[in-house]
């Protein structure tokens, strides 16, 4: 999944691009209606950028829309993250049809939803109105959003409902949501929001935020007075943490379903927002047998220009052959052990380096080679990263080994699903 | 009888004569029963005569330099000869011995056993070395082969491998002929392949050492230190072949390289550090051995060190902190 973050700077007229595409817009009903809600509301959607605070140069870009009486915007979190992590550094502006900056500030924010809303200094001339109700698959809705630097343009594109295999609802929009659009409104042909244009897997398929959580994000604002947190990170970190208690403990209660793999019974999708595949792998040669099974959640949450969490992530391989001597089928072995989930991206500014315990533990009766390896987040105290990893031993020409990945989680947290995790694997032969 | 022995500054014998009739005379003339060429000794220096008592003494001839003791340096005007004695002449060191003097018996032969000795002299050694690393090779090709293995292949690639040492080899045996006017090829041959050997074998016992224990870094460092100085061992082994300088500099030689060469990749080591970052530090090496062969634990006890864990990772995260504030103001 790609997020539409920003690019370079292009100068132009916004509106006069605009209009342009409106007119390029064939006759019917699609012009009818995208004219009609870009005429009524040209002036609440502007484009969001962040500008370095010295030179003014621009760093990110981004779109935002008018919510409230009071010069409210709401745009996404992603493109204003640098305002939470390095606010000595950049300011944040919204851009007026002259392409003239006038100075936003951050009032709130929901990382987990990608969502945030910025104060500009005056209310604007008209805002949106947030759409209340259901929606049927099949509706129009229209994303507008600056892609590219290019200027303000219109998406028409399909509701296609909510995204399975994923916690955090969001909508699957059949339209292109080009770099630049983010943080900008999709609307109904009558003008009401529902949703706020996020990321793009390529393809004509899109994700939108659903209004709801923009609601609730604007009752909260609204709540804590328009001021952000004395201390944005701590904030940031707390909003984290009870993601994560949330999100474990669904997992934790839901009944996990079961793989069998050869003789291996395997812990499959841990809950329902799961999803998992599998394969079979057979070399030319037929020397071994690899039955491949993993589930992913896709629970992604951006948390800075550098890094992306919130995964947890299961890979189990059981290998077996008939032909290989035992000293070659453990060299295969050792090598599948080591390529799974090994690796996770991170850098140093991010993350404390990895801690490992390796050691043989004896569950249902086999003994695993088992490490337990963990860093922690430098800046969101008591969330880590966690990789649990085991390996079957004894059995001269079968194995069976798994990784699970827990991304920003807690280590009571991360104890508890690696603990379960375990237990569920089973000899069943 | 007795032999007379010039002696080097080491107390070694430099040759031995035997004094049959007497007077027996010592000096630098050529009309003397032993000349010494050392220009402190007169030309007629001292003699050996029998004694009215029928027994031997060494008289001063009237010498410029004299005799003396070997032990006390005392100038003496002569010296009865026993079973055992040692005289100083000008610089030069004698030893005069009567036949019946008791020789100490016989110290085993420890150094040069049959297999040393085939080992450097041998020409099967030169075949039989060879294809035991051949052996090894092919071994090692076939455990890591987890697809189909080719026999023809690895056999190729360790033709490689052993003519790479044969040139090896060949350069110790051209410098041995330059330097001793020997070449010796066999003698560095059976070392070369050896060291070989002994390489893929710590190889192998480092698999297994990752099986077993948990320390990524001390085994690391376990595992260069080893290697370099196996490889140590092997230049160490060349130059005693060559028999280049003592026993003591050689040594020295070798571990002054072994310390630069060692230092140099611990530097290395510790620079390029591994980015445990982004990469997991555990040994994911696995082995077929019986697990009730293994120390096993519970999975309660296993997840017990999670705690132990945490703290580690805190107070990195403080350090790191620490660091950072420390970098910020200057």
């Amino acid at each position: 999944m790609n997020w539409s973050i920003p690019q370079a700077p292009y100068r132009s007229g916004i509106r006069r691009i605009a209009r342009a595409l409106v007119l390029l817009a064939t006759t019917g009903a699609f012009a009818a209606d995208t004219e009609k809600i870009f005429e009524k509301h040209e002036d609440a959607i502007v484009q969001i950028r962040i500008v370095e605070s010295g030179s003014g140069a621009k760093r990110t870009i981004g779109t935002g829309f008018a919510v409230g009486e009071t010069g409210e915007l709401a745009t996404n979190f992603h493109v204003i993250s640098d305002l939470v992590w390095e606010p000595d550094k950049y300011r944040g502006e919204w851009v007026d049809g002259d392409g003239d900056g006038h100075p936003v500030r951050l009032v709130g924010f929901d990382i987990v939803r990608d969502i945030a809303v910025v104060r500009a200094e005056a209310p604007f001339d008209s805002t949106f109105r947030l759409h209340d109700g259901a929606l049927r698959k099949g509706q129009r809705v229209y994303a507008v959003g600056n892609p590219y630097d290019l200027g303000m343009s219109i998406v028409e594109g399909l509701y296609n409902g909510r995204l399975e295999h994923s916690r955090y609802e969001r909508i699957h929009f059949t339209g292109s949501l080009n770099p630049g659009m983010s943080g900008g409104p999709a609307l109904l042909a009558n003008g009401e929001v529902v949703g706020v244009n996020v990321s793009t897997a390529g393809n004509q398929v899109s994700f939108l935020v659903p209004v709801d959580d923009l609601r609730r994000l604007i009752q909260r604002v609204h709540k804590d007075g328009y001021a952000l947190p004395e201390d944005p990170k701590q904030e940031l970190a707390d909003q984290l943490w009870r993601h994560q208690e949330d999100y474990f403990g669904e997992i934790l209660a839901s009944p996990a379903e079961a793989v069998q793999l050869g003789p291996y019974s395997a812990p499959s999708k841990l809950a329902p927002f799961f999803n998992c595949w599998g394969d079979v792998s057979e070399p030319d040669e037929g020397l071994h047998r690899a039955l491949v099974h993993q589930c992913t959640t896709e629970d992604w949450i951006f948390v800075s220009n550098d890094h992306s969490l919130g995964v947890a992530w299961l890979a189990h391989r059981q290998i077996e052959s008939e032909t290989l001597s035992k000293m070659r089928f453990y060299e295969l072995y050792t090598g599948f052990f080591e390529s799974n989930s090994s690796y996770l991206s991170g850098s140093k500014e991010l993350f404390t380096p990895f801690r490992c315990r390796t050691r043989f533990v004896d569950s249902n009766a086999m003994v695993f080679k088992t490490a337990f390896c963990a860093r922690r987040y430098l800046e969101l105290p008591g969330l880590y990263d966690v990789v649990f990893k085991a390996a079957h031993l004894g059995e001269p020409r079968k194995g069976f080994e798994t990784a699970l990945v827990l991304t920003a989680v807690s280590l009571p947290n991360a104890e508890k699903m690696a603990r379960r995790y375990f237990s569920a694997i089973e000899w069943t032969e | 009888m007795i032999f007379v022995e010039i002696l080097d500054r080491r107390g070694r014998v430099r040759s031995r004569t035997r004094a049959r009739s007497f007077p027996f005379k010592i000096g630098r003339g050529y009309d003397c029963d032993l000349i010494l060429d050392d220009p402190s000794v007169c030309p007629l220096h001292a003699v050996v005569e029998r004694t009215d008592a029928g027994g031997l003494i060494l008289r001063d001839a009237g010498s410029q330099n004299g005799l003396a003791h070997a032990d006390s340096g005392q100038r003496v005007a002569s010296i009865a000869v026993e079973g055992d004695t040692s005289v100083q002449l000008g610089r030069t060191a004698l030893r005069l011995r009567r036949p019946d003097f008791r020789v100490p018996a016989a110290i085993p032969i420890a150094a040069r056993t049959s297999l040393t000795h085939w080992m450097l002299d041998h020409w099967s050694a030169a075949v039989v070395f060879p294809l035991l690393y051949m052996g090894v090779l092919l071994l090692d090709a076939y455990r890591q082969a987890t697809g189909e293995f080719d026999p023809v292949g690895a056999a190729a690639e360790g033709a490689w491998v052993l003519l790479a040492l044969g040139g090896w080899v060949g350069a110790w045996a051209l410098f041995n002929r330059l330097l001793r006017h020997r070449t010796r090829f066999i003698a560095h041959l059976s070392l070369t392949f050896a060291v070989a050997i002994l390489l893929s074998v710590l190889e192998w016992t480092f698999f297994w050492l990752r099986f077993l224990l948990e320390p990524i870094e001390p085994l690391q460092i376990a595992d260069l230190f080893s290697t370099t100085a196996t490889l140590g061992l092997l230049l160490f082994g060349h130059l005693t072949i060559m028999s280049v300088a003592g026993r003591s500099l050689r040594l020295g030689i070798v571990g002054a390289g072994f310390a630069i060469v060692f230092g140099l990749q611990l530097l290395d080591h510790f620079d390029s550090e591994y980015d445990w970052v982004v990469t997991l530090p555990y040994w994911s090496r696995l082995q077929p051995l019986d697990p009730s062969w293994l120390p096993v634990e519970s999975p309660d006890a296993f997840f017990a060190r999670i705690p132990r864990i945490q703290q580690e990772l805190d107070e990195l995260a403080q350090a790191i902190e620490a660091e950072k504030a420390e970098e910020t103001t200057p």
